[in-house]
């Protein structure tokens, strides 16, 4: 069974009694381990796309199933639940708390966990290490560079062992060695086996991922594997 | 969440705004301490009444006319104004036919200007008869009392109070000596030993003249009587002694135009009046209390959709509504507990070293907690609407919030 199965999903919004159809009907499969970049042109209802896999906002039509299991009408609170147990979101501005170290920064996900985590610090020290900022525990996210932010919420997304990663334009505001460590540090996790979703409009990093799907005018124009 | 932690997350952002929960919480601390202080005042002056009601003798009792006693409103208050009266042959019925040993203090008082050569001083005239002493607890200082022979033969024979003395005889004896009162002559036979403020004046600033003067030298009517204190000399009996000059009173009178209120009922009279005396005060500081809340009310507002995408980050790390909203809720209830409590400590600190010199005051524990009690509900009070706002924010637009 496959991981993601999007079947006819729309997402219509209405700004200024302007009706925008940002995903016009878009259905596909994604599979457990998968490594898939997201593309398209800015406007192009990617992000959209993205917001609704990582359920973080909910389809106008469509069914996503998740798992097997419906997500496109839930609650929000088993959305929450869902946020947290399953995905894994790695943000363009990183999306750190300021006045928490690098270490709190990685445990906050335990916060709102559902089912007890059991040495939740020991992990978030050794999530820490594997994204190779052993030495910036302590420190604050302005202390860091950007690549390192961005390493922290890698650390962070991996903390509650969701099914998925979700990034969306991971590289976005990093230069070329904070992007290419980001990269570097996603493609391992990939090796390791975890299955990772991430949008680019950049078409050296969409280069990296197994599969790439392209979205123009809130469609799937091209699907290409490997 | 854990608490500990929602605990931890709330001094954080408290802390990290130092000045701006300082500021908002000066609402709170003002508000609780004019709730304490303005408790502790009222609460203050009603135990220092009481406290002069045991004092004035327990077997006391005090008739007025009308059937609302005006001993609240002011003893001065004359026959004329309430219609009803009781006259000397009342009180003469009362020592007749009360079978219980009592002593019947006629008064009727009247503010006066006392002259002794160039000083003049403002006093209370105090038109009364030879048991004045006795019911009042009063000692001679020097001197002789007023007596009966001074009221039968309209003597022009005053006892004057300490103040009166100290102030108009600083060097010389005053048993003797002519004073003038109300630009009349009388002649000082005694002064009385300070015994301070009491329920009905100070006599220390009065002088006692014989009742009969009264009719005779300041157009009063002695028959009028707007004070009688009658002591029941066995204080066990004052119930029944009441009873009986309701009786006997209401029967000579037709209708019940007067009041008899023995100590407790005037404790219980005063005790209700000065309750609501002291609720009022503590309602007008609940008032700045409200206003403290808005305060934290705003600062919540500003605080939410400047933490926006920090909500929005929650959210997506797995926050449901309700750990947002205990969040806000406890960093509310938080910013409002520690301004209750340094309220608490500042006004009792206040109350004791600085009003106390002035005003009695007392501050109760159940206005402390009262106090702390409702500082947390209007913290949480006015966090509700703040938090719930940041709870229902869509996650994604949260994020994209910049």
């Amino acid at each position: 069974m496959e991981l993601i199965q999007l079947t006819d999903l729309r997402k219509i919004y209405t700004i200024g009694g302007v009706t925008i159809e940002a995903l016009a009907g878009v259905s596909l499969d994604i599979g457990a381990q998968e490594f898939v970049a997201i593309m398209g042109p800015s406007g192009s209802g990617k992000s959209t796309l993205m917001h609704i896999l990582g359920c973080l906002d909910s389809p106008t039509s469509g069914r996503y199933m998740f798992k097997g299991r419906d997500v496109s009408s839930l609650r929000s609170d088993e959305l929450a639940a869902v946020r947290n147990q399953d995905m894994g979101f790695v943000f363009q501005a990183y999306n750190l708390l300021p006045q928490m170290s690098a270490l709190e920064n990685v445990m906050l996900p335990l916060s709102y966990a559902t089912k007890p985590v059991r040495d939740g610090r020991r992990k978030a020290e050794g999530l820490l290490e594997h994204v190779g900022l052993k030495d910036r525990m302590k420190n604050r996210p302005v202390e860091m560079s950007g690549g390192e932010q961005q390493r922290v919420a890698i650390a962070r997304s991996l903390m509650m062992d969701p099914s998925i990663i979700l990034a969306d334009e991971p590289t976005g505001n990093l230069n070329s060695k904070g992007a290419r460590e980001v990269i570097d540090t996603l493609k391992a996790l990939h090796k390791e086996g975890k299955t990772i979703i991430y949008v680019t409009h950049d078409d050296n990093i969409g280069a990296q991922a197994e599969r790439v799907i392209r979205i123009r005018d809130g469609l799937v124009v091209a699907d290409e594997g490997d | 969440m854990d608490l500990r932690d929602s605990y931890k997350n709330a001094t954080r952002s408290i802390a990290a705004a130092r000045m701006r929960s300082f500021l908002t919480m000066l609402g709170i601390i003002i508000g609780i301490a004019a709730v304490i202080l303005l408790m502790a005042v009222g609460e203050g002056s009603k135990r220092n009444i009481l406290a002069q009601i045991q004092g004035s003798g327990s077997g006391n009792l005090y008739l007025t006319p009308g059937a609302q006693s005006s001993i609240l409103s002011g003893r001065n208050r004359t026959t004329r104004d309430t219609g009803a009266e009781i006259t000397m042959d009342d009180l003469k019925a009362i020592e007749a036919r009360v079978t219980y040993p009592i002593v019947v203090s006629p008064t009727n008082t009247i503010g006066i200007t006392i002259k002794r050569g160039n000083t003049t001083m403002a006093g209370s005239g105090m038109f009364a008869t030879e048991t004045y002493f006795e019911v009042n607890n009063l000692t001679i200082e020097s001197g002789r009392p007023i007596v009966a022979s001074d009221v039968s033969n309209r003597t022009r024979n005053v006892v004057i109070g300490a103040n009166v003395r100290s102030t108009l005889f600083p060097d010389v004896s005053p048993t003797g000596q002519l004073i003038r009162i109300n630009g009349m002559s009388f002649k000082v036979v005694g002064v009385t030993a300070s015994k301070g403020q009491s329920l009905f004046g100070n006599s220390d600033n009065a002088v006692i003249l014989p009742l009969t003067v009264g009719e005779k030298s300041f157009g009063m009517q002695h028959d009028r009587i707007s004070l009688t204190t009658i002591k029941s000399v066995n204080p066990d009996d004052s119930g029944a002694v009441v009873n009986q000059i309701t009786s006997i009173l209401e029967r000579k009178h037709g209708k019940v135009d007067f009041s008899v209120l023995d100590q407790k009922a005037l404790t219980s009279l005063f005790s209700s009046t000065l309750s609501i005396f002291t609720a009022l005060l503590a309602a007008l500081g609940g008032l700045s209390l409200v206003v403290g809340g808005i305060g934290i009310m705003n600062i919540m507002l500003v605080s939410v959709s400047e933490r926006t995408r920090e909500i929005g980050i929650r959210k997506a790390l797995g926050a449901r509504e309700r750990d947002i909203l205990a969040q806000f809720l406890i960093e509310s209830s938080l910013l409002s507990g520690i301004g209750g409590i340094i309220g608490v400590v500042f006004s009792v600190l206040v109350a004791n070293l600085i009003i106390r010199r002035f005003l009695p005051t007392f501050v109760t524990t159940s206005s402390v907690l009262l106090a702390v009690g409702f500082s947390i509900a209007v913290g949480i009070f006015f966090g509700v609407y703040p938090a719930r706002k940041a709870a229902r924010l869509r996650p994604v637009e949260a994020l994209r919030y910049e």
